[in-house]
């Protein structure tokens, strides 16, 4: 079957539970997610979804605003520390750090971080590399150093682009990685993505890894989306492409600016200009969201994010039965 | 009188010995004994003020080293050093591959021999190597002064962005990327000053100076 652009997902369907008296179950599911770093630390994922990569929530003049958002609806977020600078500290219910190959690594970013992604590929060229100062059979002792200089209890996780091969994800197993991050900056969820995740759920499991995070920055946009993604192998899935419509646009001055100029832009803008009726239509989106994550998984039966597997979907297609090993409708 | 701390490595874990070496009070010198080849040993922050390791390390030693003297009585593998934030490094052995990539701050001095990539993409710290090095020293340097003793491999100074690199002796091929430039007053304190860190004595006027060509252009 040849899938359209948006049409994978639509492929799969959740297996609902025998009914239950409305609100009875929403009030036992939780969203809440804790996993032991195989390092040692424990980890407390505040919710299956995160913010990743949005600068028009990032630029300055809403950082502050979209702090307050993301705590409040217990979602994590990827941000260098120096962004955290001015935030209240635990602002955000979970920072994650983030590196690249090739480049420089901060030690204030990853001391003071919730855990830490080493992604391999470099920022600027989209290469696939593993981090330049180390190859696979490093790749153990650079997760060490790391950790080590983090304090020792930073959960440590590897990320990958869409399209990495079972070797790479089963050398970073093999190294002992904490969790591993997929990403794609695609427009739509396509099969690749889902291969993308069984290929790391399958090298999870040949290695006795059951309950195994990896965080999926894929282009989900609905919260059925989401729930289809963490059903298939995510255990967290970004906010970016739900809330790419909502977001104010960029209204920060230029870095040469001077303070008086974006003092000026601030003052000049009404009371509920459009970037603030924009940041109420995001925080009332991903609250949308979050009650409809719930509300779903009652539906389905399930009362954690940790007992949504493959096993609650159904398919029409047979490709995709075949490769999740899920039953046809 | 400052404490000294033993710690013996043989049968721990690499974060069984930075829990430990974390623990250390300030002002005092941690003294790593027993292990071999460990890797990943000697970075991030801790209190105490000198670190002497008394064993071979392997790879990724001193990463994100910040504040500390770290001194290794043995050779390193490679990329020790690597995001190095200040504080020195002096490694008695040789070095690997890498040594002090994407340094920012402080200081590395080898007193044997550095592989391959010695100083890639350095950004702020000061490397010396007493002896030989590898090829591509100072790949993709962006900032910061990388010192060689005893002449350099191929391709010296490839992409090189930025920073200044000191060589005695022969330099197998300079890259295009890098230019040699007129050795300066300022530029002979410099290494007069670095090599007085590591205990040598030199007015650094028998070191060539090599700089990036893009240097000014925007």
């Amino acid at each position: 079957m040849i899938y359209s652009e948006s049409g994978v997902l639509d492929e799969l369907f959740f297996h609902h539970a025998p009914m239950r008296r409305a609100g009875e179950a929403s009030s036992e599911v939780t969203l809440q997610h804790e996993i032991t770093a195989r390092s040692g630390g424990g980890l407390i994922l505040p919710g299956p979804l995160m913010l990743v990569n949005c600068p028009a929530l990032e630029q300055s003049s809403v950082w502050m605003n979209s702090c307050a958002i993301m705590h409040q609806q217990q979602i994590a977020v990827f941000a260098p520390h120096e962004k955290m600078a001015g935030v209240q500290e635990g602002s955000t219910p979970m920072r994650i750090a983030q590196t690249f190959a090739g480049e420089p690594i901060d030690l204030e970013d990853i001391v003071t971080a919730d855990a830490i992604v080493v992604n391999c590929w470099q920022r600027k060229t989209r290469n696939s590399r593993w981090p330049s100062e180390a190859d696979a059979r490093q790749l153990g002792s650079y997760l060490d150093a790391i950790r080590v200089a983090s304090g020792g209890s930073v959960p440590v996780g590897v990320g990958f682009q869409v399209g990495v091969c079972e070797q790479d994800v089963a050398s970073a197993i093999d190294a002992g990685v904490d969790f591993i991050s997929v990403v794609s900056d695609e427009r739509f969820v396509s099969i690749q993505h889902v291969v993308a995740l069984r290929k790391v759920r399958a090298a999870c499991l040949r290695a006795g890894l059951q309950d195994f995070v990896v965080l999926a920055t894929l282009p989900a946009v609905t919260a059925e989306e989401m729930l289809k993604l963490v059903a298939v192998g995510a255990s967290m899935v970004s906010v970016d492409a739900m809330l790419a419509p909502y977001v104010p646009a960029i209204t920060d001055v230029g870095p040469r600016s001077s303070g008086l100029e974006s003092a000026l832009l601030h003052a000049l803008e009404p009371q509920d200009g459009p970037v603030e009726i924009a940041m109420q239509r995001v925080a009332q989106e991903l609250g949308n969201c979050t009650e409809r994550l719930i509300d779903r998984m009652a539906e389905i039966g399930v009362n954690s994010l940790a007992s949504l597997t493959e096993k609650n979907l159904r398919t029409s297609s047979t490709t995709l039965s075949k490769l999740l090993g899920i039953e046809m409708l | 009188m400052e404490e000294v701390v033993t710690i013996d490595c043989a049968n721990l874990s690499v974060l069984e010995i930075a829990s430990q070496v974390r623990q250390a009070q300030p002002e005092s010198t941690v003294k790593l004994i027993g292990g071999s080849k460990v890797a990943s040993v000697g970075g991030g922050t801790f209190s105490a003020d000198k670190l002497i390791v008394d064993f071979p390390l392997g790879d990724f030693a001193a990463m994100l080293g910040n504040g500390t003297f770290t001194e290794i009585n043995g050779s390193v593998g490679e990329a020790c050093g690597c995001s190095l934030a200040s504080g020195s490094v002096i490694i008695r052995g040789g070095a690997g591959a890498q040594l002090a990539v994407h340094a920012r701050g402080g200081f590395v001095a080898v007193l044997g021999k550095a592989g391959d990539f010695c100083g890639q993409g350095l950004d702020g710290a000061d490397v010396f190597v007493r002896s030989i090095v590898g090829n591509k020293a100072g790949y993709c340097m962006a900032k910061g002064t990388l010192l060689l003793g005893n002449g350099a491999g191929e391709e010296l100074g490839a992409r090189m962005r930025g920073g200044v690199i000191y060589v005695r002796g022969d330099v197998g091929s300079l890259s295009k990327d890098a230019k040699k430039v007129r050795l300066k007053d300022a530029d002979t304190m410099r290494i007069s000053l670095l090599l007085a860190r590591v205990g040598i004595k030199s007015d650094g006027k028998d070191f060539k100076a090599y700089r990036s060509r893009m240097e000014g252009k925007s």
